[in-house]
Formats: C-alpha cells, structure tokens, sequence
C-alpha cells in the first residue's frame, strides 16, 4: 500500500453513532470523499465488529439524567456533534471527552479540520497521559529507591552515594531498571552478598 | 365605507395541528387566527394577512420541508410556528439561510438566540426559575422528578437540580419515560410508596394526563389507609385545556409557572378571552401558547405597519421598538436577544378547567436565554414569610 499524505485521512475508519437524517449523510459523504471508511451506527445496528480510527457522536439524544455517570470513556479520537447548546446537555457530551466538535446542521465545510484537531488533540492527551502514567510510576518507585538505599546503607555500612553505586551497578549487571531492583532489594529478594557480588 | 385596495401579505405557518401534539398546534393556530382576523378587519393596517398554514404532524422531516416549500415555492418571509426545540432546530438552518424570520410562540429551555427569530415564548428564568423560587419558598426542597425522556425534561431538570442543591435540598428521584409512552403506572406506585412532599411533572400529553388521573385515584385510594398528606405536583406547561382532558376532579390543585393564564383579571385580557371564546367556542379558555401565538401575529403586523414594509431587517428593527398591551401585560422584545419581556405568574388550577393565579411579578421580566444573571445566592439566602416574597419581589393576586 502506498504511503499516505501527512494531512491525508485515507484509510481510517470512522463510525458515526447518529441517528438517519441529513446531518449523517452530509458527514458520510464527505468522510467518505476524503477516503475514510465509514460506518454508521444507531441503536437499531450492532456494534462494528472492526477496530475503529476515530468517532462521530450524537450530542443531543442517547442516554439522560439517571445513567449519565455511567458513561464510559471513549479511547479513541472523537468528535460531538452539537445541536443544543443547553447545559445538560454539554455536561453529557463533555462526560465522552470529545476530541473536537461539528455544530449542527452539518457542513461539508469544518469536517476536515474536525479530523485534524481531533486525531491531533487526542495524540497530545494520549501523549501527556503516557508521560503521566510514567511520571507517577517514577515517583512511587522513589519510595522503593530511597527504602533500599537505607536497607544497603544500613546493612553493608555506606554511605548513600555508595549505595546508590551498588543499586546501579546491580540494576546494570541484571539488565534490570533501578527501581526494579530496589523493588527486589525490599521484598528481601536480593540479599546484600548478591548486591555486592554485582 | 369605500374599502381601499389592501395589500395581502402571505404568511407562513407551521403548526402540527395533527400528531402527538396536535391539541396544543391546535391552540396555537387559534390564538394566531385571532390576531389574523383582528388585524384583518382593523382599518390600522393598510394591508392584510393571508396565511399558508402548513401541518408538519409532529414529524421533524415534515418541518424541514415544509419549511423550505413555504421559503421556495411561495416565497414567505416570516413565519409563525414550531413547538418543540426539535423542530426549531429543524427549520432554524433554513430559516437563517435564506434570512427570514422566525415567530416562535413557545416556552422553551433556553440557551439560543439567533437574529432569525423572534421568541415570544417565556425563556427559562420566566418559568422555571420563578417555579423553583417558589417551591423551595414556600414548599420546601425535596422533589420527585417525572417527565418525558427528552431535552425539555433534561434541562428544566438540571435548572431544578442547581436551584435545589444551593438550597440544600435534594432530588429524590428522577423518572423518565420514552416520550409519548403512556405507561406510567410504576412511577404512580413508587409515588404512594415514598410519598414524595413535591413532584415536579415535565410529562407531556397523554402520559401527563393519565399521570394526574391515575396519581388522584391512588392517593384517594390510599389516603383512607394512611392519612399522609398530598404531594404537591408542579409543571411550567400544564394549561386550561390539559385540565378538561384531565378531569374535573384529578386536575384541581396543581401549581403551574406561566406568563399567561386566561384568569388574568386585566381589561386587554377580557376582551382577548371574549374574542377567543366567541370565535372558537364558549367552553373553551384560550391557553398560554394560544395568547403567544396570537402575540405572534400582533407584534408582526405592527412591526409591518411601522416598518412599511415586510423586509426582514426593517421588521425585526420595528419590533424592538415596540410596546404591546398584550393580554398578559405590557410586552416587548429585547433588542439584545430577540427574546421577550414577559410576565411569570404562579397559579393553582380549581374546578372549572381554569386557575387562581396566586403570584404575579411586579414587572415585566427581562429575558435571560442563557441564564447568564440567575444568582443562586438570592434565591436562596433568605427563606422568608411568604408574605414578605409577595412584598418584596411578586404581588399577591387574589
């Protein structure tokens, strides 16, 4: 297959979870005029058995009050479609944390943009969550870290850069992260003449 | 009297005279037909109206294309119509494409304000803001919820919801059921079984009604088990024609929030309710959206008449300098949003299908669609007598 324009969207494949009406078939069209695989959805159709690109909601109907809490998050890019501007409304759509959103009556005009903040914003948030989940990962392990710095200063009498020296050098000799190893060091797994055995 | 050659404008309307809604399209012709006529044999307007009435029967697709063959084919520039938000939101991108205007008539949940139309219908802090001001005044702030599972429910519940919880009271519960579904007998059982002190009705149609009747029968049933006393049901849209189709004895003692009610005791308002009940029936009581759309067809011809001409522009420039003595009160349009002055009324409904209005606001309401102005903290900081309300902000009327 050959290789896509940076600002091409061929290939990806949309759903559209709206009900019939101009409003869908104006955005089938053009996602389809600019080469997405389209499929539409409402709650007469199953599910799309195939992984989807990114997706077009219906802000308006679906779910109300009772069950809106129940909402799951949506992992893939994602567009609303707004027709009320009304709270309760916005609350509902902003509960499915769109990537981007198309006013309605729906345009050709705005839908390529659409594509573009969408799958953009959702690559930055996706992005900034990665770099989080690893941030919070490293500052539990510091525990671990500084737990097993002590437990080796305390048991082969050094001092901390000394420690740290033989939690490295251990981390590096195993192929393991230092954390990894300070983790083992606390669980008792690696008693102190393994440590200094390297 | 030689009669001068009078130019005949042709005015669109889009009623569903027909459908799940059809009594209250019905109404709202009436009270349009009224205005029609009035400025018809009136020798103030130089012109006369000939409307194209169009009956979309409750179906969204309908309105749509109505709405473009009205535009297309015969050319209207204004038109009266639409009741739910659905089919506003329908017509709306045409309307706003080929620049004509919009007389809406309806109550609506606010948060839209396009220059394509003209809301005479009440915006939400002048109905359900004055209702939850009341309840939690007067009533206390632990509602029962019940409506139809639609946008209407959703955003009068939520305003309920906020006023509520800054009052430190709570939604007990809130039970929706598929619009225009008529069963609602679980929701009468759970109902008796928590017997709820307030219930806050957003029910549309036939399930209200058979709410009413069946809720009535249950509790009388009931009450000579428990003596419990009875929950206090409140709607911003039950009205005098709902009361008949209710019955005589379920539709009594319910408060309803509305600009207009045909009890009201004003000259403009006697004459607008001998007019209506001579032309379409002397058991009939004109209803809010009957004096709307009749409010509609009024501010219309003279905004015509002041403009000289049917131009969109000119027309929507003349009706915000306009004043109506209408029969609700002085009327008039806000310039900055299209949307009305009108003025919130609380009422209970009696025997005889009409209402004993128990609260008017001093002066006309300035709208606010989007609720930008609502303070939590003044509707609710001071709980005081009641009396001291009717003195300060509402006027007691008995």
């Amino acid at each position: 297959m050959t290789r896509r324009h940076p600002r091409s969207f061929r290939g990806l494949h949309a759903l559209i979870e709206h009900p019939p009406g101009r409003d869908r078939t104006v955005l089938k069209n053009q996602l389809e005029f600019l080469g997405l695989k389209v499929t539409v959805h409402d709650q007469a159709s199953p599910a799309p058995s195939e992984p989807v690109d990114i997706l077009f909601f219906d802000a308006d109907g679906g779910q109300t009050g009772e069950q809106e809490d129940a909402h799951h998050e949506i992992d893939l890019p994602a567009v609303a479609l707004i027709g009320s501007e009304t709270p309760s409304r916005l609350q509902a759509m902003l509960a499915r944390r769109p990537s981007a959103y198309l006013m309605k009556p729906i345009r050709s005009t705005g839908i390529y943009a659409s594509l573009a903040i969408a799958t953009h914003q959702f690559a930055t948030v996706e992005a900034m969550r990665r770099k989080l989940a690893s941030a919070d990962e490293r500052l539990r392990s510091r525990r671990l870290l500084f737990s097993a710095t002590l437990q080796i200063m305390k048991q082969a009498q050094v001092d901390e850069t000394e420690a740290f020296r033989i939690l490295r050098r251990t981390a590096m000799s195993r192929r393991e992260t230092i954390e990894a190893v300070s983790a083992g060091v606390v669980a008792g797994n690696l008693p102190l003449p393994r440590l200094l055995a390297g | 009297m030689a009669k001068r050659r009078r130019e005949t404008i042709h005015l669109g309307v889009l009623y569903s005279l027909t459908g799940p809604y059809g009594l209250v399209g019905r109404e709202m012709l009436n009270g349009l037909t009224l205005a029609v006529e009035q400025v018809n044999a009136s020798a103030e307007f130089d012109f006369q109206f000939a409307p194209l009435v169009f009956d979309p029967g409750g179906d969204l697709q309908n309105y749509q294309e109505h709405c473009e063959l009205l535009i297309r084919d015969k050319g209207v520039r204004h038109i009266v119509g639409c009741y739910t938000s659905a089919s506003r939101k329908q017509v709306l991108p045409l309307i706003e494409r080929y620049d004509r205007l919009l007389w809406h008539s309806a109550r609506y949940e606010g948060f839209e304000n396009s220059d394509n139309v003209i809301y005479v219908g009440a915006a939400p802090n002048q109905h359900v803001v004055p209702l939850a001001r009341y309840m939690i005044e007067t009533l206390g702030s632990s509602v029962y919820c019940v409506g139809a599972n639609y946008l209407w429910t959703w955003e009068t519940n939520r305003v309920l919801q906020e006023i509520v919880s800054a009052a430190g009271g709570e939604i007990i519960a809130k039970r929706l059921v598929t619009l225009w579904d008529t069963e609602i007998s679980h929701i009468v059982r759970e109902i008796i079984d928590r017997r709820p002190p307030i219930i806050f009705n957003t029910l549309v149609g036939e399930a209200s009604y058979r709410f009413y009747r069946d809720l009535h029968r249950a509790l009388a049933r009931d009450r000579s088990r428990s003596g419990a006393p009875r929950p206090a049901i409140l709607s911003c849209s039950l009205c005098e024609p709902e009361l008949r189709l209710i019955g005589p004895r379920a539709s009594v003692g319910h408060i309803t929030s509305s600009v207009y009610f045909s009890s009201i005791e004003t000259p403009e308002n006697r004459s607008f309710v001998r007019r209506y009940r001579e032309m379409f029936g002397s058991s009939n009581l004109p209803s809010v959206d009957a004096e709307a759309s009749y409010l509609c067809g009024l501010l219309l011809a003279r905004a015509v008449r002041r403009a000289g001409s049917t131009d969109v522009q000119s027309v929507r420039t003349a009706v915000w300098r306009d004043e109506l003595q209408a029969p609700q009160g002085l009327v008039r349009v806000d310039p900055e949003n299209n949307h009305c002055y009108l003025t919130p009324r609380l009422a209970r409904s009696r025997p005889g299908f009409s209402f004993e209005i128990l609260d008017t606001a001093a002066a006309p309401v300035k709208p606010d669609p989007y609720l930008t102005w609502l303070d939590l903290d003044s509707l609710t900081r001071r709980r005081p007598a009641r009396e001291a309300v009717a003195g300060q902000n509402l006027r007691l009327v008995k």
